[in-house]
């Protein structure tokens, strides 16, 4: 099995792990990056634009993508996935498998001409499905890095994608998953979020209603590079011009086992309410609140802003979503501040904000402690929020828990400079010593 | 010097990056903006690779300006916008010694959504063009 050396591992390629490589790097450390995805880039790179400051995201995350790509001390392994870790007083060797992609990583020049020969059409990953894309592709325009990846299971094996590529044996039918490892004297989690599922909930249609999305379909229906290039319904194309937002839709709601706050919801509500009545000016625009939290910098006058702008905010749990034969969203609402009198409001489409859950539950492979909202747990949040249980084991971003895009930056700083830290005392033999306990051999749960 | 007219638009070709400027010029046709039609854009995975004397060719063939839309530093690929940079600055001494007007390239990033800095660049080079005119023009001048 090849074995590669390295300083520290950043698990997750997302904003938080490539700051935190970036930020490592720049001391001069040598940093292998993992992402388990085909592009570098996470949640961020599909965002339209970040909250409170109406950057455009993707203006943001592509130099980031760039800067990790083309940094002299970091490495980034994409498709690739930690499956278990070995943990001895000379640091980390943790196990990868290199997933497939049918393309030479060597030879492919991202040209594209495999995709678009291919025939196949399926849901695009990246456009939530709501676009379409082939089944070998570049996944996104600013993918880093631009090589094509086949997805075998839908591919019909017509070879025309190879009869199209300029390149002898660039695709290869015949790739098989490989395995090898990774020693780094530190490790960085970065191991980020995923939604609430849309279908989480019975009461809100569980996802069977064409009309009702979530907030990340959202997003790639207000991005400019999203699968439309405008704002139109998922279920029949037409232009909504009523549009309703529920919050706490996968958030505070103890029947999903989410009882925390997932700290985002508001202001991305808020921020597409107003990127909304920008695209569609006429559109009625309502959110359904129980509370809006604005706590960041700016954030307040961010929400009042979108009051005065017009967006209606109405405070009230959203009971229940049905549909009518128009395939309208019907929504059944108290009207707390209205004398609590229950009404039945029929919208165009229907936004769930959706809150965060653990993206990847990394516990078992790299045997550091969950909490009990199921992020990895920080003993010392207030001194030392990138300091997991494990030692050597630092997190970042939303790998540790709910955070918006600011606040994720900052935290990689943070993991970087704890993990920069203990490489430096490692080296210097000043290291911790490995408490027996945790010199083991750990294997995939 | 011959008049610009409108039924004989000077033609600019447009090199654009497929992670950059075509993906931008892509946006601005989602976008349903308009731009004018003596634009002919050209896919390409990195400018870096295009020699000097591809310009200069484009140039003899009676391309009147090339506007090359790169990803500058988002560019995924190690090291391309340095060279493309060194390239076109190369180019331009060379489109001097032969008494070509440099105004007539212009290397600009542009990104996926950079669509009103795409519609500026075409726009500007319609103007410049507006100016100074055909390259046949200008290369039947002896330098």
């Amino acid at each position: 099995m090849e074995k590669l050396n390295f300083d520290a591992l950043v698990v997750g390629g997302g904003i938080a792990g490539m700051q935190s490589a970036l930020d490592i790097a720049d001391q001069g450390y040598q940093v292998a990056l993992v992402e388990k995805e085909a592009s570098v880039g996470g949640k961020m790179i599909a965002l339209s634009k970040v909250f409170p400051t109406l950057d455009c995201a993707s203006c943001i995350t592509t130099p980031k993508m760039s800067a990790v790509a083309h940094h002299k001390n970091i490495n980034i392994f994409t498709y690739c996935e930690v499956q278990a870790v070995k943990k001895s007083r000379d640091g980390f060797a943790a196990e990868v498998l290199k997933k497939p992609r049918y393309v030479n990583e060597d030879t492919c020049t991202g040209c594209r001409l495999c995709e678009y020969a291919c025939p196949i059409d399926l849901p695009s990953a990246f456009d939530l499905n709501m676009g379409a894309t082939r089944t070998i592709n570049v996944p996104f325009s600013t993918a880093v890095p631009q090589i094509a990846v086949l997805d075998m299971d839908n591919c019909i094996l017509c070879g025309k994608c190879e009869k199209a590529c300029p390149v002898e044996d660039c695709i290869d039918f015949t790739q098989e998953p490989e395995i090898f490892e990774i020693e780094a004297q530190s490790i960085v989690l970065a191991t980020g979020f995923k939604t609430t599922p849309i279908d989480a909930k019975q009461e809100y249609g569980a996802g069977k209603f064409h009309n009702v999305i979530d907030g990340l379909m959202m997003e790639r229906l207000l991005a400019p590079t999203g699968p439309y290039g405008r704002i139109i319904r998922p279920g029949d194309g037409k232009e909504p011009e009523s549009i309703a937002y529920v919050q706490c839709a996968g958030s505070r709601d103890e029947t999903l086992g989410v009882e925390y706050c997932s700290r985002v919801c508001c202001m991305y509500a808020i921020k597409q309410a107003m990127l909304i009545s920008g695209s569609l000016p006429l559109a009625d625009i309502t959110i359904y609140y129980m509370d809006i939290r604005t706590f960041g910098k700016g954030y307040e006058q961010f929400y009042q802003n979108a009051k005065a702008m017009g967006i209606e905010f109405i405070k009230g749990k959203v009971a229940k979503i049905t549909e009518d034969e128009d395939q309208n969203p019907v929504v059944r609402v108290e009207l707390i501040e209205e004398g609590s009198q229950v009404v039945e409001r029929t919208h165009d489409l229907v936004v769930l904000s959706v809150g965060m859950l653990p993206g990847d539950n990394s516990s078992p492979v790299y045997h550091v402690p969950i909490a009990g909202d199921g992020f990895v747990s920080i003993p010392s949040p207030n001194s030392s929020p990138a300091v997991t249980e494990s030692h050597g084991i630092f997190v970042t971003g939303t790998a540790g828990g709910p955070m918006d895009i600011v606040d994720s930056i900052i935290s990689s700083g943070d993991a970087a400079v704890e993990a920069a830290a203990y490489i430096e005392n490692h080296k210097n033999g000043k290291s911790v010593p490995v408490p027996a306990g945790e010199e083991m051999e750990l294997v995939n749960a | 010097m011959t008049r610009v007219t409108e039924n004989q638009k000077p033609k600019i070709l447009i090199l654009a990056t497929l992670s950059g400027g075509y993906a931008g010029a892509d946006s601005v046709g989602q976008l349903h903006e308009e731009y004018p039609t003596n634009t002919y854009i050209l896919p390409v995975i990195s400018p870096s690779m295009f020699p000097e004397d591809f310009y200069l060719r484009s140039f003899d063939r009676g391309i009147d300006a090339i506007i090359i839309m790169y990803s500058g530093t988002d560019s995924p690929f190690k090291g391309a916008p340095e060279h493309t940079a060194q390239l076109i600055n190369s180019t331009y001494t060379k489109m001097k010694e032969r008494g070509i007007d440099t105004r007539r390239l212009r290397l600009t990033a542009i990104c996926t959504v950079c669509t009103k800095p795409f519609l500026k660049e075409v726009n500007q080079m319609n103007e410049v063009l507006d100016e100074i005119g055909y390259i046949n023009d200008e290369l039947a001048v002896p330098a």
